[in-house]
Protein backbone atom coordinates (compact mmCIF):
# COMPACT_ATOMS: atom_id res chain seq x y z
CA UNK A 1 0.00 0.00 0.00
CA UNK A 2 1.18 3.43 -1.01
CA UNK A 3 0.64 6.99 0.59
CA UNK A 4 1.24 10.31 -0.99
CA UNK A 5 1.35 12.95 1.58
CA UNK A 6 1.46 16.46 1.55
CA UNK A 7 1.77 19.43 4.48
CA UNK A 8 3.01 22.09 4.41
CA UNK A 9 4.64 22.30 7.82
CA UNK A 10 7.21 19.91 8.98
CA UNK A 11 5.68 18.76 11.80
CA UNK A 12 2.45 18.12 10.84
CA UNK A 13 4.01 15.95 8.02
CA UNK A 14 6.48 14.39 10.32
CA UNK A 15 3.33 12.76 12.69
CA UNK A 16 1.35 12.13 9.57
CA UNK A 17 4.19 10.32 7.99
CA UNK A 18 4.57 8.01 11.50
CA UNK A 19 1.19 7.68 11.72
CA UNK A 20 0.95 6.18 8.00
CA UNK A 21 4.16 4.38 8.61
CA UNK A 22 2.81 2.35 11.82
CA UNK A 23 -0.13 1.67 8.96
CA UNK A 24 1.83 -0.15 7.04
CA UNK A 25 1.97 2.49 4.24
CA UNK A 26 4.84 2.75 2.12
CA UNK A 27 5.14 6.75 2.66
CA UNK A 28 5.45 9.01 -0.45
CA UNK A 29 6.07 12.52 1.32
CA UNK A 30 5.97 15.89 -0.88
CA UNK A 31 7.67 18.81 1.06
CA UNK A 32 9.38 22.21 1.67
CA UNK A 33 11.83 21.04 4.07
CA UNK A 34 13.44 17.83 5.02
CA UNK A 35 11.00 15.03 6.83
CA UNK A 36 10.65 11.87 7.09
CA UNK A 37 9.36 9.60 4.34
CA UNK A 38 10.16 6.61 2.58
CA UNK A 39 10.23 8.27 -0.52
CA UNK A 40 10.64 12.16 -0.27
CA UNK A 41 10.23 14.67 -3.42
CA UNK A 42 11.71 17.41 -1.55
CA UNK A 43 10.45 20.81 -3.05
CA UNK A 44 10.83 24.88 -2.75
CA UNK A 45 7.96 26.57 -1.35
CA UNK A 46 5.16 27.33 -2.85
CA UNK A 47 1.22 28.38 -1.50
CA UNK A 48 -0.94 28.73 -4.26
CA UNK A 49 -3.18 25.66 -4.27
CA UNK A 50 -3.07 25.84 -8.40
CA UNK A 51 0.59 24.95 -8.65
CA UNK A 52 0.32 22.29 -5.35
CA UNK A 53 -2.90 20.54 -6.35
CA UNK A 54 -0.95 20.01 -10.26
CA UNK A 55 2.57 18.68 -8.53
CA UNK A 56 -0.10 16.30 -6.25
CA UNK A 57 -1.79 15.18 -9.60
CA UNK A 58 1.81 14.92 -11.31
CA UNK A 59 3.11 12.62 -8.18
CA UNK A 60 -0.29 10.77 -7.87
CA UNK A 61 0.10 9.69 -11.69
CA UNK A 62 3.71 8.37 -11.27
CA UNK A 63 3.26 6.66 -7.65
CA UNK A 64 -0.34 5.52 -7.97
CA UNK A 65 -1.30 5.99 -4.23
CA UNK A 66 -4.14 4.32 -2.51
CA UNK A 67 -4.50 7.09 0.21
CA UNK A 68 -3.66 10.63 -0.66
CA UNK A 69 -2.90 12.67 2.49
CA UNK A 70 -2.87 16.27 3.79
CA UNK A 71 -2.79 18.18 6.57
CA UNK A 72 -6.33 19.62 7.42
CA UNK A 73 -4.55 23.18 7.50
CA UNK A 74 -6.53 25.70 5.29
CA UNK A 75 -4.18 25.21 2.90
CA UNK A 76 -4.99 21.33 2.94
CA UNK A 77 -8.27 21.36 2.83
CA UNK A 78 -8.71 23.72 -0.36
CA UNK A 79 -6.00 21.74 -1.92
CA UNK A 80 -7.61 17.64 -0.94
CA UNK A 81 -10.66 19.01 -1.98
CA UNK A 82 -9.68 20.76 -5.50
CA UNK A 83 -7.48 17.76 -5.96
CA UNK A 84 -10.17 15.01 -4.94
CA UNK A 85 -12.93 16.45 -7.73
CA UNK A 86 -10.20 16.42 -10.36
CA UNK A 87 -10.13 12.67 -9.39
CA UNK A 88 -13.36 12.35 -8.77
CA UNK A 89 -12.90 11.14 -5.57
CA UNK A 90 -14.35 11.02 -1.94
CA UNK A 91 -12.44 13.61 0.51
CA UNK A 92 -12.46 13.32 3.65
CA UNK A 93 -11.12 16.90 5.96
CA UNK A 94 -10.62 17.25 9.84
CA UNK A 95 -10.11 13.85 10.08
CA UNK A 96 -9.26 13.34 14.23
CA UNK A 97 -8.02 9.47 13.07
CA UNK A 98 -7.08 7.44 10.81
CA UNK A 99 -7.37 3.24 11.01
CA UNK A 100 -6.75 0.89 7.93
CA UNK A 101 -8.57 -2.73 7.24
CA UNK A 102 -8.04 -4.23 4.46
CA UNK A 103 -8.68 -2.30 1.24
CA UNK A 104 -10.73 0.33 3.13
CA UNK A 105 -10.08 3.32 5.98
CA UNK A 106 -12.44 4.53 8.76
CA UNK A 107 -12.01 7.83 10.24
CA UNK A 108 -13.19 9.68 12.83
CA UNK A 109 -14.80 13.43 12.75
CA UNK A 110 -16.90 16.05 14.89
CA UNK A 111 -19.86 16.67 12.51
CA UNK A 112 -23.14 18.59 13.80
CA UNK A 113 -21.37 21.21 14.96
CA UNK A 114 -19.14 19.38 17.32
CA UNK A 115 -22.19 17.76 18.88
CA UNK A 116 -21.21 14.23 17.45
CA UNK A 117 -18.29 12.11 16.34
CA UNK A 118 -19.15 10.68 13.16
CA UNK A 119 -17.31 7.69 12.13
CA UNK A 120 -16.48 7.14 8.55
CA UNK A 121 -15.35 4.25 6.07
CA UNK A 122 -14.62 4.55 2.75
CA UNK A 123 -13.06 1.97 0.01
CA UNK A 124 -9.70 3.05 -1.09
CA UNK A 125 -8.55 5.03 -3.22
CA UNK A 126 -9.79 8.18 -1.15
CA UNK A 127 -8.18 11.55 -0.04
CA UNK A 128 -8.10 12.44 3.32
CA UNK A 129 -6.74 15.59 5.29
CA UNK A 130 -5.77 14.73 8.95
CA UNK A 131 -5.81 17.44 12.22
CA UNK A 132 -2.05 16.58 12.57
CA UNK A 133 -1.97 17.58 16.38
CA UNK A 134 -4.61 14.75 17.08
CA UNK A 135 -2.87 12.32 15.45
CA UNK A 136 -0.99 10.07 17.54
CA UNK A 137 1.97 7.89 16.24
CA UNK A 138 5.06 6.65 17.54
CA UNK A 139 8.74 7.31 16.00
CA UNK A 140 9.34 5.07 12.87
CA UNK A 141 11.94 4.62 10.67
CA UNK A 142 11.76 5.27 6.89
CA UNK A 143 13.55 4.41 4.02
CA UNK A 144 14.38 8.09 2.69
CA UNK A 145 15.15 8.05 -0.45
CA UNK A 146 15.37 12.17 -1.22
CA UNK A 147 14.73 13.49 -4.89
CA UNK A 148 14.16 17.41 -5.65
CA UNK A 149 11.21 18.31 -7.13
CA UNK A 150 10.24 20.84 -8.72
CA UNK A 151 6.40 22.22 -8.65
CA UNK A 152 4.98 23.46 -11.25
CA UNK A 153 4.37 27.16 -11.73
CA UNK A 154 0.68 27.54 -12.45
CA UNK A 155 -1.08 30.12 -9.87
CA UNK A 156 -4.71 30.64 -11.07
CA UNK A 157 -4.73 33.61 -9.13
CA UNK A 158 -2.11 36.65 -8.35
CA UNK A 159 -0.69 37.07 -4.88
CA UNK A 160 -0.22 40.63 -4.22
CA UNK A 161 1.19 40.54 -0.33
CA UNK A 162 1.41 38.21 2.31
CA UNK A 163 2.55 38.79 5.59
CA UNK A 164 2.91 36.03 8.57
CA UNK A 165 0.65 36.35 11.31
CA UNK A 166 2.30 37.98 14.51
CA UNK A 167 2.09 34.77 16.72
CA UNK A 168 2.32 34.92 20.67
CA UNK A 169 3.95 31.56 22.29
CA UNK A 170 1.08 30.56 24.03
CA UNK A 171 1.78 27.31 25.56
CA UNK A 172 -1.77 26.09 26.16
CA UNK A 173 -1.25 22.64 24.97
CA UNK A 174 1.09 21.89 27.74
CA UNK A 175 -0.59 23.99 30.37
CA UNK A 176 -1.93 22.76 33.58
CA UNK A 177 -4.16 25.31 34.60
CA UNK A 178 -5.71 27.19 32.20
CA UNK A 179 -8.90 29.97 32.75
CA UNK A 180 -11.02 30.17 30.02
CA UNK A 181 -12.79 33.68 29.32
CA UNK A 182 -16.08 34.04 27.32
CA UNK A 183 -18.35 36.98 26.49
CA UNK A 184 -19.50 37.22 29.97
CA UNK A 185 -17.04 39.46 30.06
CA UNK A 186 -18.58 43.20 29.55
CA UNK A 187 -15.35 45.46 28.05
CA UNK A 188 -11.78 44.66 27.46
CA UNK A 189 -10.37 46.43 29.76
CA UNK A 190 -12.10 43.94 32.45
CA UNK A 191 -9.27 41.25 30.75
CA UNK A 192 -6.99 42.73 33.76
CA UNK A 193 -9.02 40.75 36.32
CA UNK A 194 -8.45 37.59 34.60
CA UNK A 195 -5.12 38.25 33.92
CA UNK A 196 -4.87 38.73 38.57
CA UNK A 197 -6.48 35.32 38.37
CA UNK A 198 -4.47 33.73 35.96
CA UNK A 199 -1.01 35.23 37.46
CA UNK A 200 -2.23 33.80 41.00
CA UNK A 201 -2.44 30.48 39.28
CA UNK A 202 -0.08 30.55 37.06
CA UNK A 203 -2.35 29.72 34.04
CA UNK A 204 -2.33 30.27 30.53
CA UNK A 205 -5.24 32.21 29.45
CA UNK A 206 -7.66 30.81 26.59
CA UNK A 207 -10.92 32.17 25.20
CA UNK A 208 -14.07 31.37 23.41
CA UNK A 209 -14.63 32.71 19.54
CA UNK A 210 -16.40 36.09 19.57
CA UNK A 211 -13.14 37.03 22.27
CA UNK A 212 -10.59 36.47 19.70
CA UNK A 213 -12.16 36.69 16.44
CA UNK A 214 -15.00 39.45 16.64
CA UNK A 215 -13.60 41.69 19.36
CA UNK A 216 -9.88 40.68 18.85
CA UNK A 217 -9.37 41.40 22.93
CA UNK A 218 -7.06 38.41 22.88
CA UNK A 219 -5.09 36.62 20.20
CA UNK A 220 -6.69 33.87 17.71
CA UNK A 221 -4.42 31.38 19.10
CA UNK A 222 -6.05 31.66 22.48
CA UNK A 223 -8.81 30.51 21.22
CA UNK A 224 -10.34 27.08 22.42
CA UNK A 225 -12.86 25.00 20.65
CA UNK A 226 -13.52 23.08 17.29
CA UNK A 227 -11.60 25.48 15.18
CA UNK A 228 -9.05 26.53 17.60
CA UNK A 229 -7.23 24.84 20.42
CA UNK A 230 -8.38 21.43 22.32
CA UNK A 231 -6.92 21.27 25.87
CA UNK A 232 -6.35 18.85 28.49
CA UNK A 233 -5.06 20.47 31.56
CA UNK A 234 -5.31 19.07 34.62
CA UNK A 235 -7.89 22.06 35.94
CA UNK A 236 -9.34 24.33 33.52
CA UNK A 237 -11.58 27.38 35.40
CA UNK A 238 -13.84 28.90 32.66
CA UNK A 239 -15.50 32.35 33.45
CA UNK A 240 -18.29 33.73 31.67
CA UNK A 241 -18.46 31.15 29.26
CA UNK A 242 -22.13 29.88 28.03
CA UNK A 243 -20.79 26.64 27.02
CA UNK A 244 -21.71 26.30 23.08
CA UNK A 245 -20.68 23.31 21.56
CA UNK A 246 -18.43 24.68 19.16
CA UNK A 247 -16.23 25.48 22.41
CA UNK A 248 -17.18 22.72 24.80
CA UNK A 249 -15.26 20.12 22.67
CA UNK A 250 -11.83 21.88 22.86
CA UNK A 251 -11.98 21.08 26.65
CA UNK A 252 -13.73 18.05 26.68
CA UNK A 253 -10.10 16.18 28.05
CA UNK A 254 -9.71 18.73 30.87
CA UNK A 255 -9.68 16.42 33.92
CA UNK A 256 -11.32 18.82 36.11
CA UNK A 257 -13.66 21.99 34.83
CA UNK A 258 -15.20 24.87 37.20
CA UNK A 259 -17.41 27.43 35.47
CA UNK A 260 -19.07 30.35 36.69
CA UNK A 261 -22.08 31.99 34.96
CA UNK A 262 -25.06 33.69 35.91
CA UNK A 263 -26.88 31.98 33.94
CA UNK A 264 -27.82 28.35 35.74
CA UNK A 265 -29.33 27.10 32.64
CA UNK A 266 -26.10 27.56 30.66
CA UNK A 267 -25.03 24.63 28.49
CA UNK A 268 -21.70 24.94 30.16
CA UNK A 269 -23.26 23.24 33.16
CA UNK A 270 -23.28 20.08 31.64
CA UNK A 271 -19.53 20.56 31.19
CA UNK A 272 -18.67 20.95 34.41
CA UNK A 273 -17.49 19.44 37.64
CA UNK A 274 -18.11 22.50 39.62
CA UNK A 275 -20.66 24.91 38.02
CA UNK A 276 -20.84 28.27 40.02
CA UNK A 277 -23.73 30.02 39.35
CA UNK A 278 -23.10 34.08 40.31
CA UNK A 279 -21.51 37.20 39.01
CA UNK A 280 -18.10 36.74 37.60
CA UNK A 281 -17.41 40.87 39.27
CA UNK A 282 -18.16 39.49 42.22
CA UNK A 283 -16.64 36.49 42.72
CA UNK A 284 -13.40 36.95 40.74
CA UNK A 285 -11.41 39.96 43.22
CA UNK A 286 -12.67 37.70 46.55
CA UNK A 287 -11.21 34.41 44.95
CA UNK A 288 -7.85 36.37 44.09
CA UNK A 289 -7.64 37.55 47.27
CA UNK A 290 -8.25 33.53 48.12
CA UNK A 291 -5.36 32.20 46.74
CA UNK B 1 -22.25 42.14 -11.88
CA UNK B 2 -24.10 38.48 -11.75
CA UNK B 3 -23.38 36.89 -8.64
CA UNK B 4 -24.59 33.39 -7.97
CA UNK B 5 -24.58 32.44 -3.68
CA UNK B 6 -24.34 29.08 -3.03
CA UNK B 7 -26.17 28.85 0.33
CA UNK B 8 -26.64 25.22 2.41
CA UNK B 9 -29.94 24.78 4.76
CA UNK B 10 -28.52 22.89 7.99
CA UNK B 11 -30.18 21.22 11.13
CA UNK B 12 -30.96 24.08 13.83
CA UNK B 13 -27.89 22.65 15.67
CA UNK B 14 -29.28 24.42 18.90
CA UNK B 15 -32.44 22.42 18.69
CA UNK B 16 -30.45 19.05 18.19
CA UNK B 17 -30.43 17.06 21.61
CA UNK B 18 -28.79 14.21 22.12
CA UNK B 19 -30.61 10.90 24.16
CA UNK B 20 -28.66 10.52 27.55
CA UNK B 21 -28.40 6.39 27.10
CA UNK B 22 -27.53 6.23 23.55
CA UNK B 23 -25.78 9.14 22.92
CA UNK B 24 -27.44 9.74 19.60
CA UNK B 25 -28.86 13.10 18.45
CA UNK B 26 -31.99 13.57 17.45
CA UNK B 27 -32.36 15.01 14.08
CA UNK B 28 -36.22 16.10 14.26
CA UNK B 29 -36.35 19.47 14.79
CA UNK B 30 -36.86 22.27 11.77
CA UNK B 31 -33.89 23.49 9.40
CA UNK B 32 -32.54 27.05 8.58
CA UNK B 33 -30.26 28.65 6.28
CA UNK B 34 -26.42 28.58 7.45
CA UNK B 35 -24.89 31.23 9.48
CA UNK B 36 -21.74 31.00 6.87
CA UNK B 37 -24.26 31.54 3.89
CA UNK B 38 -25.55 34.75 5.12
CA UNK B 39 -22.13 35.95 4.97
CA UNK B 40 -21.97 35.19 1.23
CA UNK B 41 -25.02 36.54 1.14
CA UNK B 42 -24.19 39.62 2.89
CA UNK B 43 -21.36 40.25 0.69
CA UNK B 44 -23.31 39.53 -2.29
CA UNK B 45 -25.49 42.67 -1.04
CA UNK B 46 -22.80 44.70 -0.66
CA UNK B 47 -21.51 44.02 -4.01
CA UNK B 48 -24.97 44.58 -5.93
CA UNK B 49 -25.02 47.83 -3.71
CA UNK B 50 -22.58 49.59 -5.43
CA UNK B 51 -22.30 48.31 -8.90
CA UNK B 52 -26.03 46.97 -9.18
CA UNK B 53 -27.14 43.70 -11.08
CA UNK B 54 -28.21 40.53 -9.76
CA UNK B 55 -27.99 37.97 -7.06
CA UNK B 56 -29.49 34.46 -7.35
CA UNK B 57 -29.18 31.88 -4.57
CA UNK B 58 -28.23 28.28 -5.29
CA UNK B 59 -29.18 25.51 -3.33
CA UNK B 60 -29.69 21.46 -2.85
CA UNK B 61 -31.01 19.91 -0.57
CA UNK B 62 -34.94 18.46 1.22
CA UNK B 63 -38.29 19.31 0.35
CA UNK B 64 -38.05 21.65 3.47
CA UNK B 65 -35.79 23.90 1.58
CA UNK B 66 -38.67 25.38 -0.48
CA UNK B 67 -39.35 26.94 2.60
CA UNK B 68 -35.54 27.69 3.92
CA UNK B 69 -34.70 29.27 0.89
CA UNK B 70 -37.12 32.16 1.60
CA UNK B 71 -34.67 32.99 4.19
CA UNK B 72 -32.04 34.01 1.04
CA UNK B 73 -35.30 35.77 -0.55
CA UNK B 74 -35.65 37.74 2.57
CA UNK B 75 -31.85 38.60 3.16
CA UNK B 76 -31.68 40.04 -0.63
CA UNK B 77 -31.39 37.40 -3.10
CA UNK B 78 -33.06 38.18 -5.98
CA UNK B 79 -34.50 34.98 -7.39
CA UNK B 80 -33.37 31.35 -6.67
CA UNK B 81 -32.51 28.16 -8.43
CA UNK B 82 -32.44 24.76 -6.10
CA UNK B 83 -32.81 20.91 -6.11
CA UNK B 84 -35.02 19.67 -3.33
CA UNK B 85 -34.48 16.09 -3.92
CA UNK B 86 -31.26 15.83 -3.05
CA UNK B 87 -30.87 14.13 0.41
CA UNK B 88 -27.94 12.49 0.06
CA UNK B 89 -25.10 14.83 0.81
CA UNK B 90 -22.09 13.85 -0.17
CA UNK B 91 -19.48 17.13 -0.39
CA UNK B 92 -18.80 15.31 -4.11
CA UNK B 93 -22.49 15.17 -5.14
CA UNK B 94 -23.39 18.61 -3.24
CA UNK B 95 -20.69 20.13 -5.75
CA UNK B 96 -21.66 18.13 -8.75
CA UNK B 97 -25.33 19.31 -8.17
CA UNK B 98 -24.27 22.64 -7.41
CA UNK B 99 -22.34 23.08 -10.42
CA UNK B 100 -25.03 21.71 -13.07
CA UNK B 101 -27.58 24.68 -11.57
CA UNK B 102 -24.79 26.94 -12.15
CA UNK B 103 -23.86 26.16 -15.81
CA UNK B 104 -26.97 26.83 -16.52
CA UNK B 105 -26.73 30.69 -16.34
CA UNK B 106 -23.25 32.72 -16.77
CA UNK B 107 -22.44 34.18 -13.59
CA UNK B 108 -19.49 37.01 -12.92
CA UNK B 109 -19.00 35.66 -9.48
CA UNK B 110 -19.58 32.69 -7.30
CA UNK B 111 -19.63 33.65 -3.77
CA UNK B 112 -20.30 30.48 -0.55
CA UNK B 113 -19.36 30.06 3.26
CA UNK B 114 -15.40 28.72 3.49
CA UNK B 115 -17.68 25.41 5.36
CA UNK B 116 -20.63 24.86 6.84
CA UNK B 117 -21.37 25.11 11.09
CA UNK B 118 -22.58 21.31 10.97
CA UNK B 119 -19.99 19.66 9.25
CA UNK B 120 -16.80 21.78 9.02
CA UNK B 121 -15.54 19.91 6.20
CA UNK B 122 -15.07 22.91 4.00
CA UNK B 123 -14.73 21.76 0.56
CA UNK B 124 -17.45 23.09 -1.71
CA UNK B 125 -15.32 26.35 -2.91
CA UNK B 126 -12.82 23.93 -4.32
CA UNK B 127 -14.85 21.30 -5.41
CA UNK B 128 -17.31 23.55 -7.31
CA UNK B 129 -14.07 25.79 -8.84
CA UNK B 130 -12.72 22.74 -10.04
CA UNK B 131 -15.66 20.97 -11.67
CA UNK B 132 -16.36 24.46 -13.41
CA UNK B 133 -12.62 24.87 -14.23
CA UNK B 134 -12.74 28.57 -12.68
CA UNK B 135 -10.10 30.08 -10.22
CA UNK B 136 -10.93 30.00 -5.85
CA UNK B 137 -9.95 32.66 -3.40
CA UNK B 138 -10.60 30.63 -0.44
CA UNK B 139 -10.74 31.90 3.27
CA UNK B 140 -11.76 35.36 1.99
CA UNK B 141 -12.12 37.84 5.14
CA UNK B 142 -12.35 41.07 3.14
CA UNK B 143 -13.41 41.62 0.02
CA UNK B 144 -11.47 44.57 -1.21
CA UNK B 145 -12.58 45.47 -4.25
CA UNK B 146 -14.53 43.84 -7.05
CA UNK B 147 -14.19 46.01 -10.62
CA UNK B 148 -15.03 44.90 -14.64
CA UNK B 149 -13.37 41.50 -14.64
CA UNK B 150 -11.24 41.54 -11.59
CA UNK B 151 -11.32 40.99 -7.55
CA UNK B 152 -8.89 41.62 -5.01
CA UNK B 153 -9.67 39.58 -1.78
CA UNK B 154 -7.75 39.21 1.29
CA UNK B 155 -7.13 35.56 2.83
CA UNK B 156 -7.17 34.87 6.56
CA UNK B 157 -4.89 31.46 6.65
CA UNK B 158 -3.45 29.58 9.67
CA UNK B 159 -0.39 31.50 9.74
CA UNK B 160 -0.56 33.97 7.55
CA UNK B 161 -2.38 36.58 5.48
CA UNK B 162 -2.57 37.46 1.85
CA UNK B 163 -3.75 39.86 -0.53
CA UNK B 164 -4.84 38.32 -3.73
CA UNK B 165 -6.32 38.93 -6.91
CA UNK B 166 -8.12 37.05 -9.94
CA UNK B 167 -9.99 37.69 -13.18
CA UNK B 168 -13.70 37.22 -13.14
CA UNK B 169 -15.30 34.94 -13.11
CA UNK B 170 -14.11 33.45 -9.71
CA UNK B 171 -15.44 31.39 -7.15
CA UNK B 172 -15.08 33.27 -3.41
CA UNK B 173 -15.21 31.50 -0.05
CA UNK B 174 -15.99 34.13 2.45
CA UNK B 175 -15.29 33.56 6.78
CA UNK B 176 -17.81 33.70 9.77
CA UNK B 177 -16.16 36.97 10.78
CA UNK B 178 -15.98 39.31 7.35
CA UNK B 179 -19.44 40.42 7.79
CA UNK B 180 -22.38 40.80 10.20
CA UNK B 181 -25.60 39.47 8.23
CA UNK B 182 -28.38 41.84 7.97
CA UNK B 183 -31.57 40.83 9.83
CA UNK B 184 -34.58 40.77 7.06
CA UNK B 185 -37.50 42.96 7.98
CA UNK B 186 -41.29 41.87 7.89
CA UNK B 187 -41.56 43.50 4.92
CA UNK B 188 -38.70 41.84 3.33
CA UNK B 189 -40.05 37.90 4.53
CA UNK B 190 -43.47 39.03 2.56
CA UNK B 191 -41.48 40.29 -0.55
CA UNK B 192 -39.49 36.88 -0.20
CA UNK B 193 -42.37 34.74 -1.10
CA UNK B 194 -43.01 36.75 -4.09
CA UNK B 195 -39.68 36.09 -5.83
CA UNK B 196 -38.65 33.41 -8.23
CA UNK B 197 -37.49 30.25 -7.27
CA UNK B 198 -36.64 27.42 -10.12
CA UNK B 199 -37.03 24.06 -8.36
CA UNK B 200 -35.14 21.59 -10.29
CA UNK B 201 -35.11 17.62 -10.00
CA UNK B 202 -31.83 15.47 -9.89
CA UNK B 203 -33.02 13.63 -12.91
CA UNK B 204 -33.74 17.44 -14.32
CA UNK B 205 -30.10 17.84 -14.40
CA UNK B 206 -28.86 14.19 -15.08
CA UNK B 207 -27.57 12.77 -12.22
CA UNK B 208 -27.10 9.98 -10.49
CA UNK B 209 -26.50 9.93 -7.23
CA UNK B 210 -24.07 7.61 -5.11
CA UNK B 211 -22.41 7.44 -2.21
CA UNK B 212 -18.76 6.90 -1.86
CA UNK B 213 -18.73 6.30 2.05
CA UNK B 214 -20.36 4.84 4.80
CA UNK B 215 -21.68 6.22 8.30
CA UNK B 216 -20.34 3.55 10.53
CA UNK B 217 -21.36 5.34 13.84
CA UNK B 218 -22.70 8.95 15.05
CA UNK B 219 -22.73 9.65 18.50
CA UNK B 220 -21.98 12.52 21.20
CA UNK B 221 -18.70 11.96 22.85
CA UNK B 222 -18.86 10.27 26.53
CA UNK B 223 -18.64 13.23 28.81
CA UNK B 224 -18.70 12.52 32.35
CA UNK B 225 -18.67 15.68 34.61
CA UNK B 226 -20.31 15.87 38.24
CA UNK B 227 -21.93 18.85 37.18
CA UNK B 228 -22.06 20.03 41.23
CA UNK B 229 -23.86 23.10 41.39
CA UNK B 230 -22.41 25.88 43.87
CA UNK B 231 -24.75 28.92 44.61
CA UNK B 232 -24.12 31.45 47.79
CA UNK B 233 -22.40 34.98 48.55
CA UNK B 234 -19.56 36.00 46.57
CA UNK B 235 -17.04 35.87 49.50
CA UNK B 236 -18.60 32.35 50.43
CA UNK B 237 -18.17 30.81 47.23
CA UNK B 238 -14.90 32.12 46.17
CA UNK B 239 -13.95 30.22 49.56
CA UNK B 240 -15.20 27.13 48.09
CA UNK B 241 -13.76 27.47 44.58
CA UNK B 242 -10.47 28.26 46.15
CA UNK B 243 -10.48 25.13 48.28
CA UNK B 244 -11.29 23.34 45.10
CA UNK B 245 -8.62 24.83 43.29
CA UNK B 246 -6.35 23.63 45.84
CA UNK B 247 -7.28 19.77 45.97
CA UNK B 248 -6.57 19.73 41.80
CA UNK B 249 -3.58 21.52 41.57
Amino acid sequence: MKALVFAEKADHLNRISSKLKELGFEVHALSFAEVNADFLYLAGPKYDYASITAAIDMLSNEIRPDLVVFSSTKLGKEVSSRFAQRKNMTCITECLDLQLSDSSITVSRYSLGGKTVTKIRTHLPAVVALVADAIESKEQSFQMNVREFQIPDSPQIRTVSREEKRREAVGLKEADVIVVVGRGLRKEEDLKLVKELAKKLNAEIGCTRPLSHDYRWLPEERMIGLSGEKVSPKLLISIGVSGQIQHAVGIMNSKTVIAINTDENAPMKEHSDYFIVGDLYEILPELIKNL
Amino acid sequence: MKIAVCVKEIYNLEQVKIVRETREPILDVPKKLDDLSRNALEEAIKIREKLGGEIVAISAGSPELRKTIKEALAMGADRAAIVTDFTESSPESAALVLSRILEKDSYDLILLGDASSDDYSGQMASRVAETLDLPQITFVSEIREVSDGKITCVRDMDDYIEVVESDLPCVVSVTNEINEPRIPALKDILKASKKPVENFSLQDLGIEISRSYEIVENLAPAVDRKQEVIEGEAAEVAGKIAEIIGREV
